[in-house]
């Protein structure tokens, strides 16, 4: 049986997630920040050693699928390590980026400097009929005024052109004439509509700006990753997860698609689990040092988004939702001094400093610091004893900033702290929950991230959920969701349609434009070596009306109208998904968005033997923990020694290098034929 | 092709910015901090010292991480007068934790031929090489990285053994070849920090300051062809020199390089006025060690001290190596005392 490997790269860690020949191989190595590929190919290496072959070639031969997330993208935004970027847009309309008056465009200033954007005259009508196209010589004298003031990259945005590309082509032509691709002096022009067929100007901006700023770095990565595993034997491209769930070869990505496909990975991840164990909604927490990270899958499937902001720039495209919220590990404990109340965040002592028991000058108390004092972390095996934490400096700074002015002794102020924060996250999560029209009885937790293990089971009971299920594999979660992933294909085209059951011209619009991006569709997957009849579509329509306030999108399952019956039978669903309670006359159908999908997924999970209810074998001793006021002594066990059966009844402590989990009095852990476990009440 | 100026106007603001404005001769928005983290930097991540000086994955990780943590305004590729001696053939001895390693051996002493060539491929200078490429590509564009090397007099003492000092102020033959062999080293090694592109190279030499005029002079040919390979390269060298009294710096001042650090009372008080005798040489002005042990107050007070006598030209650094045991708090308040001053 062939192989699949699944690869991750984060900031710290490159994770590995390798499946084949009956046997599933986990490995973790140190990311290479200076070279990614280091780490990419490091991770393959540590896979075939685990697997017993002689080397990555061997491993790399007998492979069919190879799929790779990234936070490449999101790096080099945060290091702002883009080239100097030029925008060039319509006059009148786009000197702010778009951005409606009085209001800022957070992408300038941080993606472009004012002075880089060049503007000209051009315009389209409503329909995108060309009123004025631009005129060659002032396009040529704003080009030339960008490169001048130190532009690498244009990017071509004007107003409406979804509705008609025309104008920002010309622009492209017109360039070109001037600065031939064969010229050393050629500047790369990427047209806004290239990226997104977002009417929205701004947004639409911002996406093009955002990819034509992390081109280069993640060009420059994914072509040698992909080059250096040809070279060592694998035959068939390399994919890239998307942040819309899917995966594509390198040479159909666009940068933008691959900011945050970590954590949509993961989403995939526990879609499947979430299938697999035959939960409706599942709520998924990923506690870190500086947040918490939620993300929700309804009837087995993730919860998707229209919006999102990437460094607080908004964009509006189609992506696996994560939220996050205040509540990581480092977050930091105080006295609000008008109520004398205490408090936990949203400030965060983040990774550097970091919590004041990793002695790096921190020195205000967090979460963190309370949980050491509290017992719940062992001080000489914090990340498996890579750290050693200073629990003397999380006492002291406790004893001084907290329990000093509350008049608590430091145990008490800890356990407030816990609590407080506790309470705060599961008040984000039910808000979080109600927005998704999901009630926390009905929804199970999958609670993920080092500080998850401390943190979902307290939340959980808080907000009223009654399960929380824990991952041995959790560490390399991101890596296993994707292998989730199947080969997709997004497509999508602006339209200006008013839709009603007597206009056949709009029907007729509709189903070609419709068909038109299929045969888009299924072109492309035949490239990805799909044959047609491998291939799924599923479309979907973003369609307004005077009744509903913001356009709705409407999953469609056919992929014509045909005539009234099917325009009904769209506005019908249109009614149902806007929540009005007649369905509207006609809508005015915005944009068409169109997913092929090609399957490839097929994640297996390890599966075990039942070895009875005792977990004795798994035991590595006793720790003294404080709990609700008094000092008790948890039994401690070892994750990773844990068999299929084994119940382990609170209060305990579950271990393991990557995370520490509280079981409490009145609950039991019970691990499953996969190796993970629930937590519920006993 | 776009003029400098502007290029150094896009980077305004980094810290690379500042120390290149610094290293070209122009006024710094405020006065760099330049430190000599290499070891505190280990203890910071928990490391032994011995593990992360033969790892480049370590050496650039413990680095960048401990830049990240204070944000001074260049990272030293590693700071260890024993790694040139070990690549030279002298036998180490690690104390245990995080001790410099120290020389046991002197192979000029025990009268063996010592070959130069390929010299940066030996002991663990190729791993400090591949750091130091890791913490250019990873942090160059942000932060000026500065390859660290031995002074040739301090190399040639660890070569020839303890006397070598007094033998080169005595004129003799001897030992002015092993600074010249020493040099040579020197050289290779700027070539090879050279081509990974450092901003600036440091000698650090803590055998100089002790020397006499005669002795400095004797050393001078092999400081300023170290000086000249960094030129070609368009890096700044910096002369790292202890135990300088005021006569000694004096005359250091005149040397072929582009600036020296210097401790004590002359870097605060005479250093100033000494300045009109080297015009256009850079002043680094030295924390002694005792203040990055000392409380943050102190830290913060002896830093605020030397920002007071900065004039132009002039940056903050330390004596010599921070301190493994140097206080993690006084080295927040001493970053507070830089920032507060340049008021970014």
């Amino acid at each position: 049986m062939p192989f699949t490997i699944d690869i991750d790269t984060g900031g710290t860690f490159t994770d590995g997630f390798v499946r084949g020949d009956g046997r599933t191989v986990l490995v973790k190595v140190d990311t290479t920040p200076h070279d990614l590929t280091v780490c990419f190919l490091n991770c393959i290496e540590e896979a075939a050693r685990s697997l017993g072959l002689p080397s990555a070639e061997h491993l790399l031969a007998q492979t069919s699928t190879l799929r790779l997330s990234t936070t490449i993208g999101t790096n080099a935004l945060l290091q702002r390590s883009g080239p100097k970027l030029g925008l060039l847009v319509t006059r009148g309309a786009g000197e702010n980026g778009y951005a409606p008056e009085g209001v800022a465009n957070p992408a300038i200033g941080f993606l472009i400097s004012q002075e880089m954007i060049a503007t000209i005259d051009e315009e389209l009508g409503e329909s995108g009929a060309s009123l004025r196209p631009p005129a060659g010589a002032e396009v040529l004298v704003a080009v030339k005024g960008l490169l001048d003031r130190g532009a690498r990259r244009i990017v071509v945005s004007l107003a409406r052109s979804p509705l008609n590309p025309a104008h920002e082509q010309a622009c492209r032509e017109l360039v070109l004439e001037d600065y031939p691709a064969h010229y050393l002096g050629t500047v790369p022009l990427l047209l806004s509509t290239e990226v997104s067929s977002q009417l929205d100007d701004r947004c639409r901006t911002n996406a093009a700006l955002i990819d034509a700023y992390i081109h280069q770095a993640m060009a420059h990565y994914l072509y040698k990753a992909d080059e250096d595993v040809r070279r060592r034997r694998y035959r068939w491209p390399l994919l890239v997860v998307h942040a819309n769930g899917g995966a594509r070869r390198v040479a159909k990505t666009k940068a933008i698609d691959t900011l945050d496909s970590g954590p949509a990975a993961g989403l995939l991840g526990a879609a499947h689990l979430a299938r697999l164990y035959g939960l409706k909604d599942v709520l998924t927490v990923d506690v870190g040092g500086t947040s918490s990270d939620l993300g929700f899958i309804a009837r087995g499937e993730p919860y998707f988004t229209d919006y999102k902001e990437v460094h607080g720039v908004p964009v509006r495209e189609r992506v696996i939702e994560t939220e996050s919220i205040g509540g990581g590990g480092s977050s930091i404990a105080w006295i609000d001094a008008a109520t004398g109340a205490l408090r936990v965040g949203p400030q965060s002592a983040g990774a550097l400093p970091g919590p004041a028991c990793y002695g790096l000058g921190g020195d205000r108390p967090t979460v963190t610091d309370a949980w050491v004092t509290l017992g719940y972390i062992d001080p000489e095996y914090f990340l498996g004893g890579r750290r050693r934490l200073d629990a003397a400096r999380a006492r002291a700074v406790i004893e001084k900033q907290i329990a000093g002015p509350l008049a608590l002794s430091v145990e008490e102020a800890a356990e407030a702290i816990v609590r407080e924060v506790t309470l705060r996250t599961a008040e984000s999560v039910r808000e979080f929950l109600a927005a998704r029209g999901a009630e926390a009885e009905g929804v199970t937790m999958f609670a993920f991230g080092g500080a998850g293990g401390l943190s979902c089971g307290g939340v959980a009971r808080a907000a009223g959920i009654g399960k929380v299920y824990f991952f041995p594999f959790g560490a390399h979660f991101c890596a296993f969701g994707s292998s989730c992933a199947d080969v997709v294909h997004t497509y999508s085209a602006a339209a200006d349609l008013q839709l009603a059951p007597d206009a056949a011209d709009a029907v007729r619009g509709f189903d070609a434009a419709v068909a038109a991006l299929a045969d888009d569709a299924y072109f492309d997957m035949l490239g990805e070596g799909f044959e047609r009849e491998k291939v799924t579509l599923s479309l979907e329509v973003v369609a307004a009306s005077p009744q509903a306030t913001e356009a709705v999108v409407v999953p469609w399952l056919q992929l014509t109208l045909g005539g009234e019956a099917g325009v009904r039978a769209l506005l019908e669903e249109y009614r149902r998904r806007a929540g009005l309670k007649r369905a509207p006359a006609a809508v005015a159908v915005r944009e068409l968005r169109l997913r092929a999908a090609g399957p490839i997924a097929d994640p297996q999970l390890p599966k075990d033997e039942p070895h009875g209810k005792d977990p004795a074998a798994a035991r590595k001793g006793v720790r003294p923990v404080y709990w609700r006021g008094k000092l008790l002594e948890a039994p401690l066990y070892d994750q990773e020694r844990l068999r299929c059966g084994n119940v382990v009844q609170g209060l305990a402590l579950v271990e393991s290098p990557h995370t520490t989990i509280l079981v409490p009095p009145g609950y039991r852990y019970t691990v499953d034929e996969h190796l993970n476990a629930v937590m519920e009440e006993a | 092709m776009r003029p400098a100026g502007e290029l150094f106007r896009e980077m305004s603001g980094s810290s690379k910015a500042l120390v290149r404005a610094l290293l070209r001769g122009e006024a710094p928005a405020r006065v760099p901090f330049i430190p000599w983290v290499c070891r505190f930097a280990a203890r910071l991540e928990q490391l032994p010292a011995a593990a992360m000086l033969a790892d480049a994955g370590l050496l650039s990780r413990a680095l960048l991480n401990a830049q990240r943590l204070f944000g001074y305004d260049a990272i030293c590729n590693v700071f260890d007068p024993s790694l040139e001696a070990e690549a030279c053939g002298c036998a180490l001895r690690w104390p245990e934790g995080e001790g410099a390693a120290e020389v046991v051996s002197y192979p000029l002493a025990a009268g063996q031929r010592l070959d130069v060539e390929g010299v940066e491929a030996r002991g663990r200078l190729p791993a400090v090489l591949e750091a130091t490429r890791r913490l250019v590509a990873v942090a160059g564009a942000e932060v000026a990285v500065i390859g660290v090397i031995t002074g040739p007099v301090a190399l040639a003492r660890r070569l020839a053994g303890e006397g070598l000092p007094s033998a080169l102020d005595g004129g003799s033959p001897q030992a002015a070849e092993a600074v010249a062999l020493a040099g040579r080293v020197g050289q290779k090694l700027c070539r090879a920090y050279g081509e990974l592109g450092v901003d600036a190279v440091v000698i650090a030499d803590d055998a100089l300051g002790r020397l006499r005029q005669e002795g400095v002079a004797a050393a001078a040919p092999a400081l300023r062809s170290i000086a000249n390979v960094a030129r070609f390269y368009d890096a700044a060298t910096l002369l790292l020199a202890p135990h300088c009294g005021a006569g000694e710096a004096a005359s250091l001042l005149n040397r072929p390089v582009d600036g020296l650090v210097i401790a004590g009372p002359f870097a605060e008080k005479q250093l100033p006025e000494a300045a009109p005798a080297a015009p256009g040489r850079l002043r680094g002005l030295a924390l002694e060690t005792a203040a990055l042990l000392g409380t943050p107050e102190q830290a913060g007070e002896a830093a605020g001290r030397l920002l007071a006598a900065a004039g132009p030209g002039s940056f903050l650094a330390t004596e010599w190596e921070v301190p493994p045991e140097a206080s993690v708090e006084g080295f927040h308040a001493l970053m507070a005392a830089v920032r507060g001053r340049g008021g970014s």
